[in-house]
């Protein structure tokens, strides 16, 4: 398990991280999501012993990342951003080295290796100079890397990033598979691969962690519920006054006129999913409009991301 | 003591993963013999005294080449961000960066031995203060190692790496020189002097053993191996 305890990362007068808290279990795969710059790969490479903290600590199985840094090392893979690699050597030699120098023997190292190259798709490549390799195979082989020592804990910054969409798919896969007997904390932000892969979700926003819980959780916590789409033939002025009026309704707004006498809202009920939705049919019924749409839009993983984040374009992009 | 082990193989591999590696240990080849067999035919004498005297100015640039990208190129291509995350102290790191360019080195000066092997069937040379003066060039070699190691773990730039190696490597070689002296004090010369690595290296150059210089050049060497681990941990800003 990891536990943080009040982590914080301070460039001069900037906080990249601030005060974060959070614990993982054994067996979790946890998303870190946030608009590039929140503070996510400070995060990770204080996790990963690369960076000290400037307060606050954390520990991984009990070991401190201050104290026992060689000990939090050694149970940890780690998937840096950059896949930085040394160009002149081949995927082979590369992953020799890191074997040899996180101390594993030869028998293991060949068995590890052929597992590895497996899994991450690294066969065709394996005697070609990194310098030739594209950024997926990098970015595969970083990976490789991080997994050559069977570690009991993976830290992976953006994992996916590079890669075609297939073989994200893979990538994926392969992290679902591995997240069922180790420990994962992966970065991204493309939401759904994040909904899709992690158990649990971190946001994080201006270096604070601003939610923490499953996709349904976070939706049920900061989505403040859906709306109904309603399509009514009726007056427009006439269907404002009844629903700003009605002691059920929290919320409207006209959206529109479709198909000649048709118009269109957006109302926000008081209560929430089927009752709502019964609720606004009565009003309907009650007031002589034919009703011809009534919809619930259930709000999304990334409208909970967008209001937590203050909407950040960048992130909005990479969806 | 694996993962540096592990280290000193891959940087030791490197030196000679590339034509450059064969290319600096040829042209270090050819150079001293051409200047040691110039020495023997000009003055009719077969010895090596030249060539111990000449050494120091040619590892003064070959030092710090050597060493200038083994922390820096780390630095810009970003894989010290793997490197430090796998379970080995920093002392493991540039020790076996380190022992790699001593290793180089030592290959480099090995490839010269057919120098004083010739020479003694051409005259007398003995054996002994040859050996000690290899020692001697091995020594002050992986001293110039060891500075350029620092200069290349302070900055980014390989280039830069090597300008501040060649200038500390310099300012250390040359400073018991009266040149350099003339302009300090009386009492300050004498102790520039004793710090001297060209002062230490000449006796070692001319064949005497004395504790004194090695007990000198293997603390400066730690001296400067000691900053280097020093500097790298400053990544932790």
């Amino acid at each position: 398990m990891i536990d943080v305890t009040r982590l914080t990362k301070k460039y001069r007068s900037l906080f990249a991280v601030e005060e974060a808290s959070f614990h993982i279990e054994t067996g979790e795969v946890v998303g870190f999501l946030g608009p590039n710059g929140a503070g996510k790969t400070t995060t990770m490479k204080m996790l990963a012993c690369f960076i000290p903290p400037t307060s606050g600590t954390a520990s991984v199985s009990g070991h401190d990342i201050l104290r026992e840094p060689l000990q939090v090392r050694r149970l940890i893979g780690y998937l840096p951003e950059s896949t930085p690699l040394y160009p002149e050597m081949s995927p082979r030699s590369y992953l020799t080295f890191i074997g040899r120098a996180r101390g594993l023997d030869r028998a293991t190292l060949k068995q590890r290796m052929s597992y590895v190259v497996g899994v991450t798709g690294l066969e065709k490549v394996l005697l070609k100079e990194v310098s030739e390799l594209s950024k997926g195979f990098r970015q595969r082989l970083c990976l490789a890397q991080a997994l050559l020592h069977d570690p009991p804990f993976l830290v992976l910054d953006e994992p996916t990033t590079g890669l075609d969409p297939l073989q994200r798919i893979e990538i994926r896969d392969l992290i679902k598979s591995i997240g069922s007997s180790k420990t994962v904390i992966l970065s991204t932000h493309i939401l759904p691969e994040a909904e899709a892969t992690c158990g649990r979700l971190i946001v994080i926003h201006k270096g604070k962690i601003v939610a923490d819980g499953s996709s349904e959780q976070l939706v049920a916590d900061h989505g403040k519920g859906g709306h109904y789409q309603m399509v009514v033939r009726a007056d427009k002025a006439a269907v404002e006054q009844v629903l700003t009026g009605h002691a059920a309704v929290s919320a409207c707004s006209f959206e529109g006129k479709t198909g000649g006498s048709m118009v269109k809202f957006a109302v926000h009920m008081r209560a929430v999913g089927l009752a709502g939705g019964e609720a606004l049919y009565g009003i309907a019924r009650e007031n002589g409009w034919s009703l011809a749409e009534l919809a619930y839009v259930r709000v999304t993983l990334e409208d909970v991301f967008r209001t937590l984040t203050g909407g950040s374009s960048e992130t909005k992009e990479a969806v | 003591m694996k993962g540096m082990r592990a280290i000193y193989r891959r940087e030791l591999a490197y030196y000679f993963s590339s034509w450059m590696g064969y290319i600096i240990l040829a042209a270090f080849v050819i150079f001293m013999g051409f200047i040691t067999y110039n020495a023997v035919l000009e003055s009719k004498s077969a010895d090596m005294r030249l060539f111990f005297r000449m050494i120091p100015f040619v590892f003064l640039f070959f030092g710090p080449a050597i060493a200038m990208r083994l922390v820096a190129e780390e630095r810009k291509l970003g894989s010290l961000e793997i490197l430090l995350t796998l379970p080995v102290s920093d002392w493991e790191v540039i020790f076996g960066k380190f022992l790699a360019a001593a290793t180089y080195l030592l290959v480099m000066l090995g490839l010269t031995f057919p120098l004083p092997v010739t020479l003694m069937f051409l005259g007398n040379s003995e054996f002994g203060p040859i050996i000690t003066g290899y020692c001697g060039c091995l020594l002050l070699g992986s001293a110039f190692v060891s500075i350029g190691l620092l200069a290349s773990a302070i900055v980014k730039d390989q280039v830069l790496a090597f300008i501040i190696g060649l200038v500390i490597s310099c300012f250390f070689l040359l400073m018991g020189e009266a040149f350099i002296n003339s302009y300090f004090p009386e009492g300050i010369g004498y102790y520039l002097a004793r710090l001297s690595l060209g002062v230490h290296f000449s006796s070692m150059g001319r064949g005497m053993v004395d504790t004194r210089d090695l007990v000198y050049f293997l603390g400066l060497i730690g001296f400067f191996l000691y900053t280097s681990v020093l500097a790298l941990d400053s990544r932790k800003w």
